[in-house]
């Protein structure tokens, strides 16, 4: 055929794909967009079907069998989560303004401009072998319809400037800058673009059903006799088996796995399916419609492949080939030519889009961060901007598609297409851990998202593209063979001594294992920034976001509503600068013309439409050098600071309130019990003394009666009954003292303590009842062992204490042999006072009773008690006062000693 | 958005991931073949159709959305 009808027919074609983009585009400016339809969008994320499906499937189906399909099973597999996983990608980009996949990256973390650098860098080299097999398709195909079959050119052995695959590249090159680059759209649409995306889907999909049915029913009568036919031949039989076409389930399972990855992942499929979806809802539709359309274009594929074997004699024809060998082998021209167009439009639609999104990529994300970071940006500010993001657009779609003809000319060609593109699904599996992750776990932190991205990109890079640098003779041999400095562990296609699975699942394994551990590890030990933590939460709970908005700002800033304005209209061009900002105005019901300074809402709003066309981190720099630089301002900080404060500290006092609370609590119950036990000490106590006074009191009554009623009682008598009187009375008058005593004791607060001799108090009360003892015939002995025995003290009360305890001494001593000893001395830092008797003793369980209040020892041998009970009591609580103590040794028969002990005044302890 | 379809397709999901995968894939890719046609082509493309038709099913019907 000749090359010249060749080149026009596709000239032509391309010109009518311009036609289907620019009649979208006017229906679409018009209100009625053609591709606002869930039809279309299903179509267009065919764009999945390069020319690796057209050409490589079955090629690849010709050596492993079904083991090409993997490929269209992942993403069939995958397609019903969609509902979940798609929908949610979609509404977040919608409300970042998200713009391609290192854009999402780099704005759920934190906006930063590191991730999208690395991002984009692991897109446009992961991307670029996927490319060059576009256009190895596409030069193959243009040399089989031209040239005879049987003698296939390589373009490795011809000068670059006699290739036509550069030709192609230089091609597509334009076609793309036209297609993609015409101006500049704030959130990334090209209606166009999609329209003409959906009818190339749709075109190679009947190109293909075409020559399948071609094959299956014009060469052969159908699939019973082809596969009946193959069958015959061993060499053909053996693909009907997985295992027999070298597929195990562990290869199975990673190409399905990558290829789930890839159809969300690859730049392309994110530009499709997200920043051109115009309503989430289409996901559904295309959850069922893209499988059906995977299927239908994967129903032939087994089908040519064995026909090709069969019809070829082995080695005589590339197996990429067999989709256009056939027809031609056949002698039909036309329908060659058909499918050759079907084939081109599998691989421009996807070089166009691909590069496409590549371009934004480098332009938002690259290159631009550098040109803000720069000085001569800040020197001259105010220049159109708008022209030079096409500027950059336009040269990275070059500088991307020279790049991949450089691959395709230096490796491209020895490699089959599926092996090339299985190169590509590999590295952008890569952004599996961080995107994921980054839409439902809120943990995830920018730094393991760059050390995953780095430690799988890392590891892509050496076990998959170094390899095929062998080839080319950039490295030996047996860098591959015995790895490299000769250590085996690290040959690459055998990593750490993996076996037995192919280069790419090993490559597959290891780079994800390392990207996911590093993802999650440095997550966990790294902490996140206040505008990681504000985006972690709208990328993971954006359905409560896209409800009501976002309720919160971390960013408090401010700008001249005038530098607003150029900024706009410097990036996104003055008409679209200005429709911007009347819609604000509108939604907002405010005159801009009016204010000065734009509030935090404005600056927010212009930074996300400046997302949409420079991406997020970029957008993040400009609004920047415009606002003031106050990520939440200090004092704004203070004032959230402040009230957290106040509210933590109110809580702690109210938590104080309610604890002193409870001790007041317990303390008043405390005192109430002591009350209430104060209160039956006092009835009991004046119970007792009444009872106490009544006694004596009853029988004075008693007797004077007797003595007023009887005037002739005789003298004796009457001498005996005025002596009970008189000491009847006297016991009453005692009482009556003691009473007062205690009261007085327990009643005053301060007593005047003097320093004073307690031996010499002690022997100045002994001496006072020295008489009464002679009296009694008491044996009494006073012992001072050392003195003085300064103490601090009340002189009158201590010489109670002492006459209390010595009466008691006498009052209970031996009635026949009485002995009373006192005796003096120190004890430590004490002075003590020992009064001993000879009586009967204190049974042990009474000793701790005897110092309470009117505690009587009755004693059956000498009947009623004698005094009131408060003897010990009050001698008690005078020994406390003076910071002593007292105490009762006593053994029972032999006596009772009570030993009282004073503190000495500190300079008399020796 | 109601609950029901979301857990019916992600049921899909996890249905799709058994089905096409070993061990069953396994048994099916001996070479036989069933009227002519490998089995193991009969089977995956057979059970692929039932997935799409099932996930058309929950996602086009309206009625299903809310329990009565």
């Amino acid at each position: 055929m000749d090359a010249g009808i060749i080149i026009l027919i596709s000239v032509g074609y391309v010109a009518f794909l311009f036609l289907i983009a620019y009649l979208a585009e006017n229906r679409g400016k018009a209100g009625r967009s053609l591709v606002n339809n869930s039809v279309i969008y299903s179509l267009s994320l065919a764009v999945y079907c390069t020319a690796w499906t057209y050409y490589g499937s079955v090629g690849r189906a010709a050596t492993s069998g079904l083991g090409f399909l993997p490929t269209y099973i992942g993403p069939a597999i995958i397609a019903p989560a969609w509902w979940m996983l798609l929908k949610k990608v979609i509404i977040i980009s919608k409300s970042q303004r998200i713009t391609s996949i290192a854009d999402f990256i780099s704005s759920r973390y934190g906006k930063s401009t590191w991730l999208g650098v690395i991002a984009t860098l692991i897109a446009v080299f992961g991307i670029i072998p996927y490319i060059s097999i576009q256009l190895k398709a596409i030069s193959t195909s243009f040399d089989l319809l031209v040239a005879r079959p049987d003698k296939p050119p390589l373009h490795s052995e011809i000068p670059f400037y006699l290739d036509s695959a550069l030709y192609i590249a230089i091609a597509l090159a334009v076609f793309t800058i036209l297609f993609g680059t015409r101006n500049l759209d704030p959130n990334e649409r090209h209606e166009g673009l999609v329209a003409a995306i959906a009818f190339e889907s749709l075109l190679k999909l009947v190109a293909f059903l075409t020559v399948g049915i071609f094959v299956t029913f014009g060469i052969y009568d159908g699939f019973g006799s082809l596969f009946r036919q193959a069958a015959a031949n061993p060499e053909l039989y053996r693909l009907f088996s997985l295992e027999d076409a070298g597929i195990n389930g562990w290869e199975w399972f990673w190409l399905s796995f990558l290829s789930m990855a890839a159809v969300m992942l690859l730049p392309r499929q994110f530009h499709v399916s997200v920043v051109e979806n115009t309503n989430p809802n289409h996901v559904g539709k295309a959850s069922w419609l893209f499988p059906l359309y995977l299927l239908l274009i994967n129903i032939f594929v087994l089908p040519i492949a064995i026909a090709g074997l069969d019809q070829f004699p082995a080695g005589s024809y590339e197996p990429d080939s067999f989709v256009l060998g056939l027809p031609l082998a056949h002698g039909k021209e036309m329908l060659a030519l058909f499918v050759g167009l079907g084939g081109f439009s599998a691989a421009t639609s996807m070089v166009i889009v691909a590069v496409i999104a590549l371009s934004i990529m480098i332009g938002n994300n690259l290159v631009l961060p550098l040109v803000l970071r720069s000085q001569t940006f800040h020197q001259e500010p105010y220049g159109n901007l708008s022209g030079r993001l096409l500027g950059i657009r336009r040269i990275s779609i070059v500088v991307v598609l020279l790049l991949a003809y450089g691959y395709f000319k230096a490796v491209g060609e020895q490699y089959s297409l599926v092996s090339v593109g299985l190169i590509s699904f590999t590295a952008i599996a890569q952004f599996a851990p961080s995107v994921l992750g980054g839409i439902y776990w809120k943990r995830a932190t920018k730094k393991g998202a760059l050390w995953g991205l780095l430690a799988g990109f890392g590891i892509w890079a050496y076990t998959l593209p170094l390899p095929t640098m062998v080839e080319t003779g950039v490295l030996p041999l047996h860098f591959i063979e015995d790895g490299p400095f000769g250590i085996e562990l690290l040959r690459p296609h055998e990593l750490f001594g993996l076996a037995g699975a192919s280069h790419i699942t090993q490559a597959a394994f290891w780079s994800l294992l390392f990207n996911c551990g590093a993802y999650f590890f440095v997550s966990l030990y790294t902490s996140r920034t206040p505008l990681e933590v504000s985006q972690a939460d709208l990328f993971v709970d954006i359905y409560k976001y896209s409800k009501g908005g976002t309720d919160y700002d971390v960013m408090r800033r401010q700008a001249k509503v005038q530098d607003i304005r150029i900024l706009l209209n410097r990036f996104l061009g003055e008409p679209r600068g200005n429709l911007v900002l009347n819609a604000y105005e509108n939604a907002q019901r405010i005159d801009l013309s009016q204010k000065q300074i734009a509030g935090a809402d404005l600056v927010n709003y212009a930074e996300t439409h400046l997302a949409g066309a420079i991406g997020a981190a970029s957008a993040k720099i400009i609004i920047g050098s415009i606002a003031k630089e106050e990520p939440i301002s200090l004092e704004e900080m203070f004032k959230v600071l402040e009230q957290t404060k106040e509210i933590i500290q109110y809580s702690k006092a109210l938590e104080k309130k309610s604890a002193e609370l409870e001790r007041t609590t317990k303390q008043l119950k405390e005192a109430n019990e002591q009350l209430k036990e104060l209160d039956r000490l006092k009835a009991d106590f004046i119970t007792t003394v009444t009872h106490e006074l009544r006694t004596p009191i009853t029988s004075i009554k008693a007797l004077s009666r007797i003595m007023q009623e009887t005037p002739r009682l005789p003298e004796e008598q009457k001498q005996e009954f005025l002596s009970i009187v008189v000491s009847e009375s006297e016991r009453l008058t005692r009482l009556i003292n003691q009473v007062l005593d205690l009261e007085k004791i327990q009643s005053s607060q301060e007593w005047a303590l003097g320093p004073l001799d307690f031996a010499e108090v002690a022997e100045k009360a002994f001496s006072g009842l020295r008489q009464l003892m002679r009296d009694r015939q008491i044996q009494h002995r006073l012992l001072i062992e050392s003195r003085p025995l300064d103490v601090m003290g009340h002189d009158d009360r201590l010489t109670q204490v002492v006459i209390n305890l010595i009466s008691n001494a006498i009052k209970f001593c031996d009635p026949r042999e009485g002995i009373v000893t006192v005796r003096l001395w120190q004890e430590g830092p004490a002075a003590a006072l020992e009064v001993t008797d000879n009586g009967d003793g204190i049974p042990e369980k009474d000793q701790k009773l005897i110092f309470e209040k009117f505690t009587q020892l009755s004693d059956q041998a000498r009947g009623k008690p004698q005094g009131s009970g408060l003897g010990l009591f009050i001698t008690h609580s005078i020994v406390r006062r003076h910071a002593g103590n007292i105490r009762v040794e006593s053994l029972p028969g032999k006596g009772t000693s009570f030993i009282v002990e004073i503190p000495l005044l500190n300079g008399n302890v020796n | 958005m109601s609950n029901d379809k979301v857990f019916r397709l992600l049921g899909m999901f996890f249905l799709a991931l058994f089905i096409f995968n070993y061990p069953i894939l396994s048994l099916f890719g001996r070479g036989e073949m069933l009227g002519g046609i490998p089995v193991l082509f009969i089977y995956i493309f057979i059970s692929w159709s039932a997935i799409i038709f099932f996930t058309a099913q929950i996602v086009e019907s309206k009625k299903n959305n809310r329990p009565k």
